[in-house]
């Protein structure tokens, strides 16, 4: 597995390290005057020229250790240790509100240095001539939770007999009986270490005349390694060096044209380009020829992964791999995605009759997307003998949309309303994949293939491989070894995709506001979704000998050969070709309605309490999938009672329920969630913060799978031969507790501590006996506690201490044993601040 | 269907584009400002001015309370030479202010926001804050319609973020209310909104939308997750259709969630089942018989690895 870098951290250092940082902390609170620093909200700024300016900036550095598995402490925390600037703010007030370039200015950003996320905002204005803003965020994702996408791999280990002469790269072997103790992945085979920089820039000309102009700027580029893995006889381990690039541009103009009546137009352009490429970097274990193959990410000797007699060749020494093995010796495969989406959107929104008020918005967007120069080139070994395979495409097509929406309020009277929502979108996105793929075939990794010339040159010349001779990587003249059921050795099809969906929704209200201390509504939603899709394939074959009639091809003389199959020659080195006689298209389309019943009320019985009431109920005549339920319903209650200005409690109760009565779905599904939340901001001494979240959902779907053996007592699936059936039930309890405390116990000390807590239990159907419920009982765990001491006016130090523990449970399956997802980490943070 | 070579901007966009910016700013030259019949406060009006609102409130009902108002950018009505006293200062918000002076400060004399309803509030400041996509479809939205105001989350005098006078930062803000999404994002698995990095405002506008749950678009009015990510957009040849027709929620749990990849079941081959069981007159096909969940194949992605599309492989095993 290509391995990634991380920062070092061995136990000496991480002792070295705390002495470090209580020492620091020490000297901090013992050696410097007290003072009282002053709050943010409370700073004066200084005035300098025309300007009023507040400013501070936190710098320090984060010293970090912790123990369990580093790789799920970097997938949810990842805080290394380093120095950092951890914040900084700005701003900047002109004093008679004529500024030269600008009046407002506010700037703020934290996390660099080394922090996963980093971000940094900048406002600035100046009065009725424009507003600029600037978004610039840096964000490393490191994914690395060993459970996803794992093959579950037993402990059973491959026997090999006869070790005496394996002389081959470290791995399986030469052990009489070799466990395999390393058969368990304790990586994910999907795991990335990917970085992503997002910029939005938005500039508004004439805030306030009445015609505005506004221009903006987006750039979202992700880059970085990847794993993943593809399924070419077995599941092959490759490296993904990622890289998009998003540009959208924007143009827009606002128009008053009338009194309380605004006109935009906004002519959008949305450019992606994607240029990941693909290789394979993790060829481990060793043919008897001396090349390296890649046996890709499943082993279970029992159940012949990757192969049977993965090490244990017909012929020739054992403990080297069996070169009848599905198993990769090189493969590439790269392509240029570029998409330009151009939107056009005009807006507007008025209340010129005094009593309406009237929204909309129209867009159309019809765009390209291409996938230039495609290749894939592949090299080892997969079912049916292919040996070789080399790819040469492109894709085509578009996407078109349109969309309106348009909204409307009209006060009847000062306490009665009518709303009325409507929405209209249409997509359809037809897009075409062209290739010619060459193939070659082989017995096994070492043998090269066997290259066929036919007596008349064909559509597309296939290059025959050049790798060793001794290697399926190589080539020969000769008959191809074919299986009846090897690929075409030459096709160039053309297949097409087509998806689209009209969708119309309406929602009308009455609100009625009996005082200005309650109010309700009644509503109705009407929603229709008509979706199709479509695809085809026109194909151009070629099918060499051996066994040429095969695949589209596959007749046995004396009968005729299939219609669009022609048989080009005679004796031994006749061949197929085949062309798709008729072009057949696949249709499907569903027709949903849905309607929806909702209901609101809104009170405040007194000032300081207020309590708001929504529900919806939905019924549909059909669905799309499976899981979306015919019918559902939904509640929510949220209150928030404040009866002085230092104490504000709130809490709400969310209930979904939705599902599908039909015959072989049975599904029920619901998600409550129940909250609470205190704050006492007493005085600038003593503050507490206090919630609590109890989240119940629940799912249960009738399955239908394939099980060897099946469990007894399992009905079988009545549409599929040969799979069972059985309801699915999934249940996730989630307890969530949080606090924060300010405690100043003297002057110039500010005391904090708190922390998130969250509980989660419950149960899964298992299908593999491998398989745990994993995080789905777990705890995560994150206190924290802090000083800030002010030791002057403007200056304070800081020290913060972080707590991060995860835990499963196990289910002593060997992934609690080899790739243990448990951790323990702790960060302090040291830093000083200064504010003026 | 065409192969179109060109991958650059259509000219005619272009052209039009250059039209509309040149037709603009000739309209602003010529019409500049709105005219607003010019009305200074004068003995006949009911208004008075901010110097006089100044006598009394420089530090009531605290200290330093009119300098909160001179410091915001909401002072800026205090420069406009054009419109009439209806828009400028205090009385701007607060409505005409002679009748509470000559009452001797009488409460009931002048519009306090302490006191009214959500939507006397937001008519005051959708005033001059209701042009513009932004803020347009705030009297429709789930906010307003459960009296929820402009001054519950913003703050004109005291603000505890100056950046769009926030009463609060996000997400502490949003959370006052939505106790339920707090848990969410304390999941292990999650949007970074704790740390700082995406807001609430990034997905989802609070001033309403046409939308469902307020949410936002992207630029092709495609849905919001495509803005970041980007490369599950599409279009693809072999769509996983449930992507583009139900959305990414049909799978993910977009706040947070304790299962990776933030999916709503903590097993793929699980989540992947519910929909891929053969039923009458639903389309998802079937798992082949020898895709053995006992064995291996628990989870479905290590081989549909493209499962929000391809435009290679009909099975999603490559890009």
């Amino acid at each position: 597995m290509h391995e990634m870098n991380r920062a070092a951290n061995t136990l000496p250092a991480r002792r070295a390290v705390w002495f470090r940082a209580l020492a620091a902390t020490a000297f901090l609170l013992a050696f410097v005057p007290a003072a009282r620093a002053q709050d943010d909200a409370e700073l004066e700024g200084v005035n300098k020229e025309n300007y009023n300016i507040k400013q501070s900036f936190e710098f320090g550095g984060r010293f970090t250790s912790f123990s369990g598995a580093e790789s799920i402490y970097d997938t949810f925390v990842n805080l290394q240790q380093g120095p950092r600037l951890l914040g900084y703010s700005v701003e900047m007030r002109s004093l008679d509100h004529h500024g030269e370039l600008f009046d407002r200015l506010y700037l703020s950003g934290f996390g660099y240095g080394g922090d996963p996320n980093e971000a940094s905002r900048l406002r600035v204005s100046k009065n009725k001539w424009y507003n600029f803003d600037v978004t610039l965020r840096h964000d490393v994702n490191t994914w690395d939770y060993s459970l996803m996408a794992n093959p579950l791999n037993p402990t059973a280990g491959f026997v090999n007999a006869n070790q005496g002469s394996y002389v081959g790269p470290p791995g399986f072997g030469p052990l009489a009986t070799s466990t395999c103790t390393s058969c368990v992945l304790t990586n994910s085979p999907h795991l990335f270490n990917t970085r992503r920089e997002l910029s939005d820039y938005s500039l508004l000309l004439l805030p306030e005349s009445r015609v505005r102009f506004r221009l903006g700027y987006s750039r979202n580029i992700v880059a970085g390694p990847e794993m993943t893995t593809y399924h070419l006889g077995t599941e092959q381990a490759l490296f993904e060096d990622a890289k998009t690039t998003v540009n959208t541009y924007r143009l827009g103009v606002d128009y008053r044209v009338l009194p309380r009546t605004n006109i935009s137009y906004d002519e959008i352009w949305n450019d992606y380009k994607g240029d990941t490429g693909t290789t394979d970097q993790n060829q481990m274990f060793g043919l008897s020829n001396g090349q390296l193959v890649d046996l890709g990410v499943s082993f279970n000797a029992t159940a012949n992964q990757p192969c049977a007699s993965t090490f244990t060749p017909p012929t020739g020494p054992t403990g080297y791999v069996n070169p009848a093995c599905s198993a990769l010796l090189n493969y590439l495969s790269h392509g240029r995605v570029r998409t330009s989406t151009p939107t056009e959107q005009l807006s507007m929104q008025s209340n010129y009759w005094k009593k309406v008020d009237i929204s909309g918005r129209f867009g159309y967007t019809a765009g390209d997307a291409d996938v230039f120069n495609y290749i894939e080139n592949y090299a080892g070994r997969a079912s049916n003998n292919l040996s070789n395979a080399f790819t040469n495409g492109s894709v085509f097509g578009e996407r078109v949309s349109a969309t309106g929406d348009l909204g409307l309020t009209w006060h009847v009277t000062d306490a009665f309303s009518f709303l009325d929502s409507f929405h209209y979108s249409d997509f359809h996105n037809p897009m075409q994949y062209d290739y010619s793929d060459c193939s070659f075939f082989s017995t096994n990794l070492i043998t090269p293939s066997n290259v066929f010339t036919p007596g008349s040159p064909l559509p597309v010349t296939c290059l025959a491989p050049s790798g060793p001779a001794n290697s399926a990587a190589g080539s020969v003249a000769g008959t191809p070894n074919h299986t009846t059921s090897s690929a075409p050795d030459l096709a160039i099809d053309m297949n097409g995709g087509f998806l689209k969906q009209q969708e119309f929704s309406n929602l009308s209200e009455l609100d009625y506001q009996f005082t200005k201390r309650l109010g309700v509504r009644v509503g109705f939603r009407y929603r229709r979704r008509d979706i199709a899709d479509n695809s085809f394939a026109y194909n151009m074959e070629y099918y060499f000998p051996s066994n040429a009639n095969r695949g589209d091809c596959k007749f046995t003389p004396p009968a005729a050969p299939p219609a669009g199959c022609t048989v080009i020659g005679s004796g031994a080195s006749a061949y197929d070709m085949f062309v798709t006689p008729e072009i057949v298209y696949s249709p499907g389309e569903t027709l949903i309605h849905e309607y929806s019943g909702l209901f609101g009320l809104w009170a405040r019985p007194i000032n300081a309490w207020r309590i708001s009431f929504d529900a919806e109920v939905m019924g549909a005549d059909n669905v799309f999938t499976r899981i979306s339920p015919r019918q559902a319903k939904e509640f929510r209650v949220r209150s928030t009672y404040k009866p002085v200005s230092w104490f504000h409690l709130s809490g709400s109760i969310r209930i979904w329920e939705g599902g599908d009565d039909l015959t072989g779905v049975d599904s029920h599904q619901h998600d409550w969630s129940y909250g609470i939340s205190a704050v006492f901001d007493v005085n600038e001494k003593v503050a507490l913060d206090f919630s609590y979240d109890y989240n119940n959902v629940y799912s249960q779907i009738e399955i239908c799978y394939p099980s060897t053996p099946a469990p007894t007592g399992i009905n079988k699936c009545p549409n599929v031969t040969g799979l069972i059936e059985q309801l699915s039930i999934y249940q996730n309890n989630s307890n969530y507790g949080g606090f924060d405390l300010m405690w100043k116990p003297i002057r110039h000390l500010t005391t904090h501590l708190g922390g998130n807590f969250t509980g989660t239990s419950g149960s899964i159907l298992i299908l593999n006996p491998n398989q745990e419920p994993g995080p789905l009982n777990s705890k995560w765990l994150s206190p924290t506690g802090g000083l800030d001491y002010a030791f002057s006016k403007n200056w304070m130090g800081k020290a913060y201490w972080n707590y991060y523990g995860y835990h499963e449970d196990a289910a002593a399956v060997p992934q609690d044993i080899y790739a243990p997802r448990n951790f323990r980490g702790n960060t302090v943070t040291l830093s000083a601040r200064y504010a003026f | 269907m065409s192969k179109t070579a060109n991958h650059g901007i259509p000219r005619f966009r272009w052209i039009l584009v250059a039209c509309l910016l040149a037709s603009g700013l000739v309209a602003s030259l010529l019409y500049g400002q709105e005219k607003a019949p010019a009305a200074a406060p004068d003995a006949s009006s009911d208004y008075v001015g901010a110097e006089v609102c100044k006598t009394c409130h420089e530090d009531m009902p605290s200290k330093g309370f009119y300098k909160t108002y001179e410091d915001s950018p909401h002072y800026v009505t205090m420069l406009d030479t054009k419109k009439g006293p209806e828009w400028h200062g205090c009385e701007a918000c607060h409505g005409p202010g002679k009748a509470h002076v000559e009452g001797g400060g009488d409460k009931t004399k002048i519009f306090t926001f302490k006191d009214a309803s959500a939507k006397d509030i937001s008519d005051r400041c959708l005033k001059c804050h209701q042009y513009g996509q932004e803020h347009a479809n705030f009297s429709r939205s789930v906010h307003l319609q459960n009296n929820v105001s402009c001054v519950d989350c913003h703050s004109p005098h005291h603000p505890k973020q100056a950046e769009f006078l926030m009463r609060e930062k996000q997400p502490q803000l949003c959370y006052g209310c939505h106790i339920e999404i707090k848990q969410q994002f304390s999941r292990t698995f999650h949007h970074r909104v704790n740390e700082g990095l995406v807001r609430c405002t990034d997905c989802h506008n609070p001033h309403g939308g046409f939308l469902t749950h307020q949410l936002r678009a992207s630029a092709a009015e495609d849905t919001v997750c495509f803005k970041c990510h980007s490369d599950k957009a599409g279009p693809f040849v072999y769509e996983h259709e449930v992507v583009k027709i139900e959305g990414c929620v049909a799978c993910h749990m977009p706040h947070g969630s304790s299962n990776p990849r933030l999916l709503k079941r903590s097993q793929v081959n699980i989540l992947c089942l519910e929909c891929h069981s053969l039923t009458l007159d639903l389309g998802a096909p079937s798992v082949p018989s020898f895709h053995n969940q006992t064995v291996k194949y628990q989870a479905c992605t290590m081989c549909h690895t493209s499962i929000h599309g391809s435009n290679t492989n009909q099975y999603f095993f490559k890009p």
